[in-house]
């Protein structure tokens, strides 16, 4: 039989035949490279939660910082289930940020010491648990919100993972507080798909460092600076990233400082 | 048409016929990655690599794809290389990957590896149009390459990372922030294209005058 190559049935079957071949390797390849990839995501995690701390973290000594990580206290907000496997996973919840706003109590903070139990008798830490949600959600950026306490030079320091809706995606922060939230020690950005160049530059240290030492006013958390007259609660926006520097702002003010506050209200104290 | 050889295809693609200087090809990339030497090699490889390996697999089954779907295959075989890069590069230099940001997933659209599947790879076996890909890649790496070893000092004081000027370019602020930014590259490249244009047109005029009988061999 003489093949028509130009006929619709060849051309669409070998279309289909073509995408097959090359999609399959590709498969092969992602699966083979994400454990690689996943350990540089997981080390930036561990590097950017400790700055925005304000807790020394050097790229160059991960062994250090991995080590600083671990001391961390941490929490989430969700509860423990089964997979189809039986294995223990954590649910996480929806979060309503306008009610924990209006009531911090309605923070309810996961490991309770039931859960800890649970997760010691399946031989789990909080480690694995935020390991794996990072892992799961390494091409989303959709991490669940992460609470971390710690206490450096005889002081309480908190920060936190917070994820907010950006331009094109979601963008996730880590905001670091001091133990009365006057104080935001830092801010690194997690995660975030914003326009390369333009809103893409919130990851740039020359951005991210106007969030070191920022002090949140009580009632409208951070600002943007207006020309010529910087705030002690402003920032400086990014010019031709109108909705990105908006999602950083709001992200932080209407995300991050609210579930702090609740955060440090049941954590804080001595 | 008959198939050029590899000699032939090597001297076109590096010289005479240059993506960037003569056809004035991928210049979106040639702006935006050649601020640093590494990220400009890593990225050119890259285009090598993709522009080498798309032309083969596009050569190989040239007899099989109808003419008026021909783009389909192309996008999908360049595609799967650039996706293949991209994993390599997110796996084995991340902050490799994370400083070139959208350039090599914009590779697929790079236009030097469009024009080479286009022009080349339907009309030539697999192996010439694979030489003919990584030769192309070679004449714009050729081109970025000079390119960056001009910006990379001039906006950070080093070659491949190495500090070439003394620390005070940098921190008295006396570094050219200009060289940093994509209009450099405008300035820089203009001027290549000028100095290239210029010897180009001499030899051509050198090929069209009467040739001294001592003269051999291809001009």
């Amino acid at each position: 039989m003489k093949i028509n190559k130009d006929g619709h049935i060849f051309t669409i079957s070998f279309t289909f035949f073509m995408t097959v071949v090359l999609v399959f390797p590709l498969t092969l390849a992602y699966v083979g490279t994400k454990p690689i990839a996943d350990a540089y995501w997981l080390d930036q995690h561990v590097i950017k939660t400790l700055a925005s701390m304000g807790l020394p973290a050097d790229a160059k000594n991960m062994e250090k910082a991995r080590e600083e990580y671990k001391k961390l206290d941490k929490y989430t907000i969700g509860k423990l289930a089964k997979d189809s496997a039986g294995k223990l996973i954590v649910v996480y919840d929806t979060i309503d940020y306008d009610a924990i706003a209006k009531d911090p109590t309605l923070l309810h903070l996961f490991p309770s010491d039931s859960d800890r139990a649970a997760l010691a008798e399946a031989k789990m830490t909080m480690d694995d648990v935020v390991s794996k949600a990072l892992q799961d959600n390494s091409y989303t950026g959709n991490i669940p919100a992460f609470f971390y306490v710690t206490e450096a030079d005889g002081q309480k320091r908190f920060g936190g993972d917070f994820t907010g809706p950006g331009l094109w995606g979601n963008v996730s922060l880590a905001v670091g507080s001091n133990a009365d939230l006057s104080e935001i020690s830092g801010m690194r950005v997690l995660f975030n798909v914003e326009t390369p160049g333009l809103g893409g530059r919130i990851e740039e240290p020359g951005f991210t460092a106007q969030f070191d030492k920022i002090k949140p006013a009580s009632n409208v958390g951070l600002v943007f600076n207006h020309p010529g007259t910087p705030a002690p609660n402003g920032f400086d926006a990014i010019s031709g990233a109108t909705i990105t520097s908006a999602a950083i702002k709001d992200t932080i003010n209407q995300r991050a400082l609210v579930l702090l506050k609740a955060f440090v209200a049941q954590k804080g104290g001595s | 048409m008959s198939t050029p050889t590899f000699k032939q295809v090597t001297r076109e693609n590096l010289n005479l016929n240059n993506p960037v200087l003569v056809q004035v090809l991928g210049i979106c990339s040639t702006l935006a990655v050649t601020n640093k030497l590494t990220n400009t090699l890593i990225m050119t490889v890259g285009v090598s690599l993709v522009t080498a390996f798309a032309n083969y697999t596009l050569s190989w089954i040239r007899h099989l794809i109808a003419r008026r779907v021909r783009m389909i295959f192309q996008v999908l075989a360049i595609t799967f290389y650039v996706v293949l890069l991209q994993l390599i590069l997110n796996a084995f230099v991340p902050a490799v990957a994370r400083s070139l940001g959208p350039y090599v997933g914009l590779i697929i659209t790079n236009c030097i590896v469009m024009g080479r599947t286009e022009t080349f790879a339907p009309a030539n076996p697999p192996l010439i149009s694979w030489w003919d890909g990584f030769t192309s890649g070679l004449g714009y790496m050729l081109v970025l390459g000079l390119l960056a070893l001009i910006r990379e000092p001039l906006a950070f004081g080093t070659i491949l990372d190495i500090p070439v000027f003394p620390p005070e370019y940098l921190s008295s602020g006396n570094n050219w922030t200009i060289a940093i930014m994509a209009p450099s590259a405008f300035f820089l490249l203009a001027i290549i294209l000028w100095v290239f244009k210029t010897r180009a047109l001499k030899i051509e005029a050198a090929a069209k005058a009467p040739k001294p009988a001592t003269a051999g061999g291809e001009a």
